[in-house]
């Protein structure tokens, strides 16, 4: 008879070992919105704001702004254009990164933002409808220059391992004489995501 | 003693009992005659109560008395029941739904990468079915296929290519943007993944995959393109015509199961030669070389696309992949037994082949019932030679399940794409059925191995609690040693009913995916398809120069007959042909598929 407790005890205790992963609650910590918290690998807040902060800071430091200001007497109007990403299997609000980048802007004093988002899109579609013409000059318009960006990723992945880079790069392009005014790019972002074995 | 026996038996019986649902490869079958019969309110509650997963305001079962109040979708199989869902709402033209659906399996997907203990231990101690769904390497890049189709075709909404159809819920930027990164994740993060996962596996790689990811570039308004789209697509189409050639070798001629996808279908390779023209005349040529076509063959010319045309692209999604079903293999000792098949059994192919040994009996049943004869003539010598020895209790039944597919048959031949004035021959690209099928076979061996241990296991333990009963009964009465041999037979019996085979799949994939490309006048363009079985009227389209629309259809020119009880399926009505909607936004200076 022992025998068949000890062959009731097998499938209980395995019974038990099923039903411990389903315990746990919820908790919820407020944060500080500057902190930096990866959850899952993808583009976040964080990236947002470092990104579009260090882009700022790096035309505010080109030359063009000053150069401008000194020939025309004023302040330089750019209109923000389209921000594109090529991320795997990620969609990144770029509605946020202009945004942010509207309000550095304006906050930095030197540079004004073309506010008319209709006005934008009247300059993008003159600069798509002109792209294999870049030494017509164009007509009159509400910018003098328009800033569109690109967010790529290299995705290195082996197994359960990957490193993701993010890079951002931004082209300022005047508007009249289609010319590239600036360009640059942010400072990679690396992350690197590992998926154990068993959760 | 003997009390204590009987308790000892209830307590460890219904343990072994955990068991998936017995009748769910019917319910499947029905629910994908609903499905084929638009009857969307049959088939979703349905499919909730098989998977146990409902959304508020829904039914959770056929016939439930009131809709849930709240989502309540149950862990273990969210993944199959959101794809299922995902693909009901692709049928229906809800393409926001298909998003939600698709995009919850795709990190399902992800997340179940990640073994879980639970999952492995659950597989060893009851069955497979006691596992979480975690999907197969084709289902996975299926899953990401669908999300963007879904994102394409909200795009060509939003920018007035196709009819509008309600709000989408996002704006174009955002749809061009998930369309492409969908794709890529599918082509780079979803192959890549399969290909070091899966080593018993004789294919990993996805070709008709890597065409659509290119066709989303080749979709997204040059305005949205970034700039190494172009590279991407034709690097996804070089890789996609190698693959091809491969997939021919490996899957093509394969045992027991066909290949219909030809070595290079046309419309991938028009549209390889189109792109690599004008993007990369070197590395073309390569891949020509490569392939062992000679470039200056007439027929493979492809004149560059001239300013004021474009490309259409019609992906006619036909029949349904091959259900998973199940193979069983029984014995009863001392009883001649009589496998019988029901009517939804027989309209699944399901067949049953008995073998009588003595006394006793072996069955197999299922599809390709005969094939396991070898199987079931060992059974019973094996089992009835333990009868006559003494060693099995007659009445005792023995019995494991294997997941099998039904036997493979040909294609009906493809149609036509009438696209414009133009005709096109249907071609296909992507043959899910056979992937299923291969999938499955190359599995089979650890499936197998499993199981038997399992079995195994599990009727030692009962054969144990048998003896320990018939022991415990021997100087007893005859009521009581009645009762011995009663729970002898019962721990066998719920041994043998707690094997269930793995049938979940996704069971509302098509069979095989056909494509055709045509060259046509920017403008509007009306697009059908016509098959043996009639013509679907696929409305009309806004084709702006210079750039590629994806005109996704669904078709069944060999459908699935009705179950006993199906409410009839509507009466066919062509389609309506849908009102030109207006003009696209202005894109001007897309001459050429090149950024």
């Amino acid at each position: 008879m022992s025998k068949l407790l000890s062959l009731a005890l097998v499938p209980a205790m395995a019974l038990g070992v099923l039903a411990l992963p389903g315990c746990g609650g919820k908790t919820v910590t407020r944060t500080d919105a500057g902190a930096a918290k990866d959850l899952s690998g993808r583009w976040n807040d964080v990236d947002t704001k470092n990104t579009v902060h260090e882009i700022v800071e790096k035309a505010m430091k080109a030359p063009w702004p000053e150069r401008f200001t000194a020939e025309k007497n004023r302040n330089p109007v750019i209109a923000i254009g389209k921000f594109i990403v090529r991320a795997e299997n990620e969609v990144i609000n770029t509605t946020l990164i202009t945004n942010a980048l509207v309000e550095e802007f304006i906050n930095s004093g030197k540079i004004d933002v073309l506010s008319d988002p209709e006005e934008t899109r009247k300059i993008l579609e003159d600069q798509a409808a002109f792209a294999d013409k870049p030494n017509e000059m164009a007509k009159e318009a509400a910018a003098d220059f328009v800033l569109n960006g690109e967010i790529g990723v290299q995705n290195d992945q082996e197994g359960r391992q990957s490193v993701k880079f993010y890079v951002v790069s931004v082209k300022l392009t005047n508007v009249q004489t289609r010319k590239l005014a600036w360009q640059s790019s942010n400072t990679p972002i690396r992350k690197e995501v590992e998926q154990s074995r068993y959760k | 003693m003997i009390s204590r026996s009987l308790v000892l038996c209830a307590v460890s019986a219904p343990l072994l009992l955990v068991v998936g649902c017995k009748n769910a490869v019917d319910v499947r079958q029905e629910i994908v005659y609903d499905v084929q019969s638009k009857n969307y309110p049959a088939a979703i509650p349905k499919l909730n109560d098989l998977y146990d997963s409902v959304l508020k305001g829904e039914l959770a079962a056929p016939g439930a008395s009131t809709p849930a109040d709240i989502d309540d979708i149950e862990e273990k199989n969210e993944l199959l029941w959101q794809m299922e869902r995902g693909a009901i709402a692709t049928l229906a033209s809800d393409t926001s739904g298909a998003r939600q659906h698709l995009g919850r399996a795709s990190q399902l997907v992800g997340e179940r990468r990640t073994a879980s203990l639970t999952r492995e231990i659950g597989t060893y101690l009851a069955n497979d079915t006691a596992q979480e769904y975690a999907g197969n390497g084709y289902e996975h890049i299926q899953v990401d296929y669908h999300r963007t189709i879904a994102a394409i075709v909200s795009a060509q909404r939003l920018g007035g290519i196709m009819p509008a159809v309600g709000d989408e819920g996002w704006d174009l930027d955002t749809a061009v943007q998930a369309m492409n990164n969908t794709a890529r994740g599918m082509v780079i993060e979803r192959i890549q993944f399969n290909k070091d996962n899966a080593p018993d596996l004789r294919y990993f790689d996805d070709p008709y995959a890597r065409v659509i990811a290119a066709c989303a570039v080749l979709a997204t308004p040059p305005t949205l393109r970034a700039g190494d789209d172009m590279g991407f697509a034709f690097t996804q189409l070089k890789a996609a015509c190698r693959a091809y050639a491969k997939q021919s070798t490996v899957l093509g001629g394969a045992d027991g199961m066909r290949y219909e996808v030809p070595r290079l279908p046309d419309f991938v390779f028009r549209l390889t030669m189109l792109v690599g023209g004008s993007h990369d005349p070197r590395g073309l040529g390569d891949l020509l070389e490569e392939l062992g076509i000679a470039a200056e063959a007439d027929s493979f010319k492809t004149p560059p696309l001239a300013k004021d045309t474009g490309m259409v692209l019609v992906l006619n999604h036909a029949d349904w992949i091959t259900p998973t079903d199940r193979l069983e293999i029984n014995f009863t000792a001392g009883i001649w037994a009589g496998p019988t098949v029901s009517e939804a059994e027989r309209l699944r192919g399901v067949t049953a082949t008995a073998i009588y040994a003595g006394w006793s009996t072996a069955w197999a049943k299922g599809p390709g019932s005969d094939k396991a004869t070898g199987w079931t003539a060992a059974l019973a010598a094996f089992g009835e030679g333990a009868r006559l020895f003494g060693q099995l209790a007659p009445g005792t039944w023995i019995g494991f399940e294997m997941p099998t597919h039904r036997n493979d048959v040909a294609i009906p031949p493809p149609g036509l794409a009438v696209i414009g004035t133009d005709e096109q021959p249907l071609i296909v690209a992507a043959d899910l059925d056979a992937y299923a099928r291969a999938t499955l076979k190359d599995l089979q061996p650890g499936v197998l191995t499993k199981t038997l241990g399992r079995t195994l296991t599990k009727h030692i333990a009962a054969e144990v609690v048998a003896a320990g009963a018939r022991e415990a009964t021997k100087d007893k009465g005859a009521g009581e040693q009645a009762m011995g041999w009663l729970m002898g037979i019962g721990a066998h019996a719920a041994a043998s009913a707690s094997e269930a085979a793995d049938t979940r799949h996704w069971s509302l994939l098509p069979d095989r995916v056909e494509g055709a490309l045509a060259v046509v006048p920017a403008g509007s363009v009306r697009v059908s398809i016509r098959q043996a079985n009639g013509s679907v009227e696929l409305g009309d389209v806004q084709v702006p120069a210079g750039r590629l629309v994806i005109v996704p259809a669904r078709t069944f020119p060999n459908p699935v007959p009705a179950y006993p009880g199906a409410a009839p399926a509507p009466v066919a009505v062509p389609a309506p042909v849908a009102a030109a909607p207006p003009a696209p936004a202005a894109v001007p200076s897309e001459a050429a598929p090149g950024k």
